[in-house]
């Protein structure tokens, strides 16, 4: 007799989510009050002219609640991947590079003289991917004053020493497995689930963006110095993720910075001016108000129109839409939510910064993991594994994934040898902090 | 009882002409029996005649999967109806994906 088990059928996360929208009462634009609507964003109407308007003057009250008016910043930063949330960022980002009019007669002046845009070329890392550096110049012909700083995710290693990746191949000592050139084929290896290509991908696009931002400010501005950058995560995209990195045992870090609209990282000011507009605002305004030759382009994933059970982030994506199909303030809700969330655990004790990821990880990865998954057989001791000192709980489980446990040799790309050293603690930090609690030798022969 | 049909201008964007043989657009007939042609009929046609694999990422039931945006000239498809909403010859209808990287 077969074990079958009739519930354990899994259906698409959208497939029966009832609707529970409302008509709206109206029929005239909400913000002119005379002209007939053509957009509905939540429960609001807007005409065409009114919704551009209303898109741009969202923005910029967010720019003038961050950036003083007259005030003129040597450069501007922005990631862009080409899809339809960066060349809406880049739209509006245009519109304060220039001199415009300002309240009377006053006339502001650019905010910034250079825009430096930073594109991450994944198209060796993912299938049918294609390098979209054309398109992007296109989509920034117009700018008074650009650079474009084009990064490939495959060179991540560069730079990465021996002796951290030799600790992930599990032999302390041992030459790393996999050479500096090709590596990134065991990040992405098969034998990985989509699951965790994905969020490798995600972490060192991340990661690029910000050293190449911090590379550029350092020998334009001078070291250490600050400078703003800008990311175009939507309200849409950040709901999946965050859902998404919960789901993938990322919820200790979920409050560090990567959903918040502001935050420090690698000593520039990230600003994610994009989470209270959803992809759906930003596809109208993309379709009405940018010329059709400089549109957004499809930058592929590992899922692009896959199936929703293919990953954690195209089944919560799944959900994510399908919910706000039904329920069309969901999005806004959990963006909002998020942008609440503040990490809390910094003053406790063995607290730490992953080498990977680099946000704050919680101590013994592994020991968490053995006391709520299944790792080893009946009769087995525990493992090991020197990574778990080294990663945060949802970059081991990643680079741990079951079917790969045994196969895969890691190397770690070469940013990952700085946080270890930085983590160190030096002779000189040491004697400070127990300094107070020292007798001096001085004090003795007084006495 | 006769037929009565639209001629159309659809077009794809968001990565959605992927599942069209990488056309942006497309010039189409949608007909029905006794009544004006609806966007339910031009999504069935859409499926049913020009998506040759993969047609579960572009419907689901009679509708679109959700994430995929429709504009008929240029006006959310929302405030018209939906799947009820009647075409008329040379309307330009937009599907627009918001999914991740297409």
């Amino acid at each position: 007799m077969s074990c079958s088990n009739p519930q354990s059928e899994v259906k698409d996360p959208g497939a029966d989510i009832p609707e529970r929208r409302t008509k709206p009462k109206n029929n005239q634009c909400i913000k002119c009050k005379t002209a007939a609507p053509v957009i509905q964003i939540r429960h609001a109407l807007y005409c065409r002219e009114c919704f551009v308007y209303a898109t741009s003057g969202k923005f910029l009250k967010w720019f003038l609640s961050n950036f003083k008016p007259n005030d003129v910043h040597p450069v501007f930063y922005v990631a862009v991947s080409g899809g339809p949330s960066s060349r809406y960022l880049l739209q509006l980002l245009h519109t304060q590079m220039s001199p415009r009019k300002g309240k009377g007669s006053f006339i502001r002046p650019g905010s910034a003289e250079k825009l430096v845009v930073i594109y991450v070329d994944q198209s060796k890392v993912v299938p049918g991917a294609e390098n979209l550096r054309n398109h992007i110049e296109d989509m920034v012909k117009d700018f008074p004053s650009v650079e474009i700083i084009e990064a490939d995710v495959s060179e991540s290693w560069k730079g990465s020493q021996a002796s951290i990746s030799a600790y992930l191949s599990g032999q302390p000592g041992q030459p790393p497995s996999a050479t500096a050139s090709e590596p990134t084929a065991d990040l992405f290896d098969s034998t990985l689930s989509t699951s965790s290509q994905e969020s490798h991908l995600a972490l060192l696009t991340h990661h690029i963006i910000l050293r190449e931002a911090r590379k550029h400010a350092d020998s334009l501005l001078g070291k250490d110095s600050t400078a703003p950058l800008f990311l175009g995560t939507s309200a849409t995209r950040v709901t999946i993720k965050l859902l998404s990195s919960m789901s993938r045992g990322r919820g200790w870090s979920v409050g560090s910075g990567e959903v918040q609209p502001e935050s420090t990282q690698y000593g520039l000011n990230v600003y994610q001016p994009l989470l209270n507009t959803s992809s759906k605002e930003i596809a109208y305004y993309n379709r009405f108000a940018i010329p059709a030759h400089s549109q957004a382009v499809v930058n592929r994933s590992f899922t692009t129109f896959s199936p929703p059970k293919s990953s954690i982030d195209r089944l919560t994506e799944e959900l994510v839409v399908s919910l706000e199909r039904g329920f069309p303030s969901t999005v806004s809700t959990v963006a909002r939510t998020g942008n609440k969330i503040s990490f809390a655990g910094e003053t406790k004790e063995g607290e730490r910064l992953c080498t990977l990821c680099g946000w704050p990880a919680r101590a013994k990865a592994n020991e968490w993991k053995n006391g709520i998954a299944i790792t080893k057989l009946a009769g087995e001791e525990d493992e090991s594994n020197p990574l778990a000192d080294m990663l945060c709980y949802g970059c081991y489980t990643n680079l741990t994934d079951s079917r790969a446990r045994s196969h895969v040799n890691y190397a770690l790309p070469g940013w990952t040898d700085e946080y270890a050293e930085k983590q160190k603690v030096t002779e000189s930090e040491m004697r400070k902090e127990i300094e107070d609690c020292l007798i001096d030798d001085n004090d003795n022969d007084n006495e | 009882m006769s037929s009565v049909t639209r001629n159309l201008n659809v077009e794809f964007g968001g990565g959605l002409e992927i599942l069209f043989n990488h056309q942006r657009q497309i010039k189409l007939v949608v007909s029905a029996q006794g009544r004006n042609p609806t966007v339910r009929d031009l999504i069935k046609k859409l499926a049913d005649e020009h998506i040759n694999e993969r047609r579960e990422l572009f419907i689901e039931g009679d509708t679109v999967r959700p994430g995929i945006l429709v504009l008929i000239n240029d006006c959310d498809w929302e405030l018209r109806d939906e799947l009820d909403g009647e075409l008329e010859d040379g309307d330009v209808v937009v599907f627009i994906s918001t999914l991740h990287g297409g």
